[in-house]
């Protein structure tokens, strides 16, 4: 007997209305607590990368080749992307105070900024403390592969509408960064946002960066007989490093002579990444696929292999 | 929220934008709360139980599989916190001389309010297994399926069925025998605060 549909159940529990709560501000609290606490871990190791533009291209070397690091190339050989264990010495004098204004800066590039639009904000803080933050806005979403492809038309980027003829694109979001600032462009910025967000009640000071959508990073998910695949570009001219919790364990394979880092985890799903050059261009497009555990690898390495046509 | 948005979210909080990490409470703390207030029959425990949700859901992140919604894992931890806070329970009633409620010193309306709304179902509560409170819940408070009950206790849905009709049964059984007939949508006041 169904009592129809338990309704019965359903009036004795949904009879009151409970009052509601919030947690989010202790939770975000102690969260923030255990990151000056756990820093090293917090840059946890991540099936879903997106990474830390530093700004500089290193000249491949022997030295690279050690067994703590996972690298690729560029065609001119200049190593464009580094894996490696996160040490705390890669964010030197980062203090809670700047973390909390790192934060807070995000949150206003949220709230302030459109989608694709990007800007910088003075942070001031205690005594003389304070920082230039580069924050952006909300990512631009594409509900089809035709308006994907039409907003990255000649960029060297390929948008498929399906992967091996039976995974389907099912969205995509994209994310552009803004130009970068050369060493006296921030410094003078730096300066004349200090001195406005000083003076003013709020202590923060913002401008507008031109965002020229040279640099981006998209994610495209397709889907298909139960599984998932994120397909993750970024388009940028300079070397990207990702830090990991623990030592990274990708293998480097060889594709069609180009060199891949692949990895699986546990869960069983894999995953692929690979530069592709951009013929007559200084930018490459860092390619990152990851596919659930019914894809197989023959398949992941197709796919990538689509992308490099 | 779709789930292009969520992973997007979720690839920024493992990136270290912990800020982005709001967007998922505002989404989900409702609904985790309501679940953790009917496996746990007290309001105060509740909130804390969900917050405590929420911390572990940020520590694990990085260990949640794309395959499963995200929403299954969340209840996932809700459900194995509210199943150590029940045991908990069961132990301290053994060693009252160590535990002690705070009662005598929290105002009184503090106090009625912590009380679960019905004592009726309380009581009857008290005498399902932490497994059969929360498929009980989770079938006729969130109104789940089973594919989606099964995933957030990982068993076989078919069971699951199975073992819901029995809970149900029980349930109903144990409830007609507590209320003596009365009205089951009626609000009860408690007097004391026993629950285990």
């Amino acid at each position: 007997m169904d009592h129809d549909n338990n309704q019965d159940l359903k009036t004795i529990f949904n009879h009151i209305n409970v009052p509601g709560i919030d947690v989010t501000k202790s939770v975000m609290n102690q969260l923030e607590e255990d990151k000056m606490n756990n820093r090293g871990k917090f840059f946890a190791k991540y099936k879903i990368s997106t990474l830390v533009i530093i700004g500089s291209l290193l000249v491949a070397s022997s030295a690279f080749a050690a067994a703590h690091l996972s690298t690729l190339t560029n065609s001119k050989g200049d190593v464009v992307y580094e894996e490696k264990k996160f040490e705390k010495s890669a964010i030197p004098n980062n203090t809670k105070g700047k973390q909390v204004r790192s934060l807070k800066a995000n949150r206003l590039g949220q709230d302030l900024l459109k989608p694709g639009q990007a800007a910088a904000i003075y942070m001031a803080g205690d005594n003389s403390e304070g920082e230039l933050h580069v924050v952006r806005g909300s990512r631009l979403e594409f509900s089809d592969s035709a308006s994907l492809r039409n907003e990255l038309k000649g960029s060297g980027a390929r948008t498929f509408d399906k992967l091996q003829d039976k995974y389907d694109f099912v969205g995509s979001s994209l994310s552009y960064y803004p130009n970068q600032l050369s060493d006296q462009e921030e410094a003078a910025l730096t300066d004349q946002l200090e001195q406005e967000a000083r003076n003013s009640k709020q202590q923060y000071a913002m401008k507008m960066l031109d965002v020229s959508k040279e640099n981006w990073s998209m994610i495209a998910r397709y889907k298909g007989e139960g599984q998932t695949i994120l397909v993750q570009p970024i388009r940028t001219n300079n070397m990207l490093r990702i830090h990991l919790a623990e030592e990274p364990t990708a293998k480097t394979i060889t594709v069609d002579g180009v060199e891949m880092l692949y990895s699986e985890y546990e869960s069983g799903s894999k995953g692929v990444r690979f530069i592709y050059n951009i013929p007559n261009s200084d930018f490459h497009i860092n390619y990152y696929i990851e596919a659930t555990k019914g894809v197989t690898k023959d398949e992941l390495l197709a796919m990538a292999k689509a992308y490099l046509q | 929220m779709d789930e292009i948005d969520l992973h997007q979210i979720i690839t920024d909080i493992l990136n270290g934008d912990t800020s982005q990490f709001e967007k998922l409470m505002h989404r989900y703390q409702r609904q985790i709360f309501l679940y953790c207030y009917h496996m746990l029959g007290h309001y105060a425990e509740a909130e804390d139980s969900t917050q405590e949700v929420f911390i572990k859901a940020f520590r694990h992140l990085s260990k949640y599989k794309l395959e499963k919604p995200f929403e299954a894992w969340l209840y996932t931890i809700a459900s194995n916190n509210c199943v150590d806070i029940i045991r908990k329970r069961r132990l301290v009633k053994y060693l009252p001389f160590l535990y002690r409620r705070d009662e005598h010193n929290q105002h009184v309306d503090q106090v009625i309010e912590d009380n679960y709304y019905n004592e009726h179902v309380l009581r009857v509560m008290s005498k399902l297994t932490p497994e059969e409170r929360s498929l009980l819940i989770l079938r006729c408070v969130e109104d789940k399926s089973y594919q989606e009950i099964g995933e957030i206790m990982r068993q076989n849905s078919t069971s699951l069925r199975k073992k819901f009709e029995r809970t149900a049964a029980k349930f109903r059984k144990y409830h007609a025998q507590t209320t003596g007939g009365l009205s089951n949508g009626s609000r009860q006041q408690s007097r004391s605060q026993n629950h285990i």
